[in-house]
């Protein structure tokens, strides 16, 4: 590492790092690029209610957007229109899983949606009891499924949408089932 | 050389900071950003890239001038949490009604909720900090002696930083066992502060009532488990972050765990996780009894790295459960020899309460994603 001495203090360049002297002193020049990290399921807003999500699998299950893979080339966008979301300006882009009870209740569907509550359809009527879910996992919906949260939407004042990712990586899931064999909840790890 | 004083550059006779031949500027790629006056210059890329979820940035700030009160330090450690998500939600801090400055507050307004991802983020203020190298107390042995335990302890990373040693603790008669080892070499101060994550749940306790019942027959006992969303729901389901000097939790499956259940004491409805730690370096020779401030250094040293995903270990039945019923022995009557000698009664009891515990324990358990 080259070093530059002066007044008893010294200064250490490390990788990527340039000194530059001058009348006024010394100039820090950093040569790294900026890296990022995309995992799966890497959400991107296009603008116009499109987004594209990075491919990722759920029990090795691939997901899509309809009919088409997030694999396919070209990748396919999804297109939610003017975003779902709730009173407080939230939504989200959510893995929904479809099972089969029949079949050890696996996964025989799996479609990126845009939801303004994971846990709730849009018709499904709530009360004080279901509106929060203090037992967690992911609540089970109607015909036989389940949403795992991918990345969160927030609409800000100026009416612009953020998004933040939430999920990374491929998932697993399982059910949790009652005594009568009707879903308890739904787990992704 | 005494503590926080500038060096001088030997040439100029000038502080070396307010040394004209001294100043460092930021060039491409890069920030400066000077953290009291040693030398604690670190240069970071002006686009931080991708920081992961819950990453923590400490940093010595300001007070809203307006709100100070006299005699109160102008400054203050806040740390930044970068937004991380529980089941799909964000984690909020309480901030002041009077946050942001300039925010006009109702009257009586109480502290609110502020999500991490609002666009003005919320910060913890870091006001409460732990010694490391203090002795940890005074604590009794298995043979009944009394001993002086030893401090903290630290990562061993800061022992290059020229940490002090801790306490090293020992005979409680000895008066060196509550001091931290003489070096000439290691000097400095540290503290260190926990960031906790607080999740509500769902809370439980079992509810016993016994059966008046002829002292000719066995006493009944009988038992059921009461499950209570209150506090999630008064909440909103809402994770929240504080600081605290330091954080410490039973396990789960502990022994104090389960006996709140079975006293029918109301298990708490929340579970909670440290994110981060972080620990403050002071300059050299800094004084035992010193408080972080502007001169020291901080360092974040990470718990949680992916947003996570939150359950409790059971769910509250959708009918509620026949109530298990507990025999007691019959009162000095008949048979009651027979019963204390049956060793299958006495593990037929236990079994079901066992049952009984484990059909109310809403405990949870965190898990990344």
């Amino acid at each position: 590492m080259a070093m530059r001495s002066f007044g008893g203090h010294r200064l250490f360049k490390g990788n990527g790092v340039r000194l530059r002297r001058f009348a006024g002193g010394y100039v820090v020049n950093f040569d790294h690029e900026v890296s990022g990290f995309e995992g799966a399921w890497a959400t991107d807003l296009l603008g116009d209610g499109l987004a594209r999500i990075a491919p990722g699998t759920i029990n090795r299950f691939a997901a899509k957007i309809g009919k088409a893979l997030l694999t396919d080339t070209p990748p396919p966008l999804l297109n939610f229109g003017k975003a779902k979301l709730a009173s407080d300006g939230r939504g989200w882009i959510c893995a929904e899983v479809t099972c089969d009870p029949a079949r050890q209740w696996q996964i025989i569907d799996l479609q990126i949606v845009q939801v303004a509550d994971p846990d709730h359809d849009e018709d499904e009527s709530r009360n004080a009891a279901t509106s929060v879910n203090s037992i967690g996992g992911a609540r089970p919906l109607a015909n036989h499924r389940a949403r795992a949260p991918l990345a969160m939407l927030r609409k800000r004042d100026g009416g612009g949408i953020d998004v933040f990712q939430i999920a990374y990586f491929d998932l697993q899931h399982s059910v949790a089932l009652y005594p009568d064999h009707t879903p308890q909840r739904h787990f992704f790890w | 050389m005494k503590a926080g004083a500038y060096p001088n550059n030997p040439l100029s006779g000038r502080p070396l900071f307010s040394d004209p031949v001294f100043q460092l500027h930021p060039g491409k790629g890069a920030r400066l950003a000077r953290v009291g006056r040693q030398n604690l210059i670190r240069a970071v890329p002006r686009e931080p890239g991708w920081l992961h979820p819950w990453t923590v940035t400490p940093l010595f700030e300001p007070k809203d001038a307006a709100a100070l009160k006299p005699g109160e330090a102008d400054s203050e450690w806040r740390a930044y949490i970068e937004p991380g998500f529980v089941n799909g939600r964000e984690a909020f801090i309480k901030m002041p009604p009077a946050w942001p400055p300039g925010r006009k507050q109702a009257p009586g307004e109480e502290p609110r909720d502020v999500a991490l991802t609002d666009e003005q983020p919320p910060y913890l203020v870091i006001d409460g900090f732990r010694n490391p190298l203090s002795a940890g107390g005074i604590v009794e042995k298995e043979n009944g002696d009394f001993v002086v335990a030893a401090g903290e302890g630290y990562p061993k990373f800061f022992e290059t930083l020229g940490v002090k040693r801790p306490a090293r603790g020992g005979d409680l008669l000895d008066a060196t066992s509550f001091d931290s080892p003489q070096d000439d070499q290691r000097t400095r101060q540290i503290r260190a502060c926990d960031i906790v994550l607080t999740h509500p749940r769902m809370g439980s306790h079992v509810d016993f009532q016994q059966v008046q019942v002829p002292l000719t027959q066995p006493a009944e006992l009988i038992g059921s488990p009461v499950f209570d969303s209150s506090f999630a729901l008064a909440t909103g389901g809402r994770s929240r972050l504080r600081a605290t000097a330091h954080f410490q939790t039973s396990p789960v499956d502990s022994l104090d765990a389960l006996f709140l259940t079975l006293t029918g004491t109301q298990t708490p409805q929340f579970d909670e996780l440290k994110i981060a730690t972080i620990w403050f370096i002071s300059p050299p020779e800094a004084l035992d009894d010193a408080i972080p401030d502007g001169t020291w250094e901080a360092y974040v040293q990470h718990s949680v790295f992916w947003n996570l995903n939150h359950a409790t270990k059971v769910a509250p039945p959708t009918e509620a459960a026949d109530p298990v019923h507990f025999f007691l022995p019959l009162a000095g009557g008949a048979g009651q020899l027979a019963i204390d000698l049956s060793l299958f009664v006495v593990n037929e009891l236990i079994s079901e309460l066992t049952s009984l515990l484990n059909a109310a324990d809403t405990n949870g358990y965190f898990w990344s994603i």
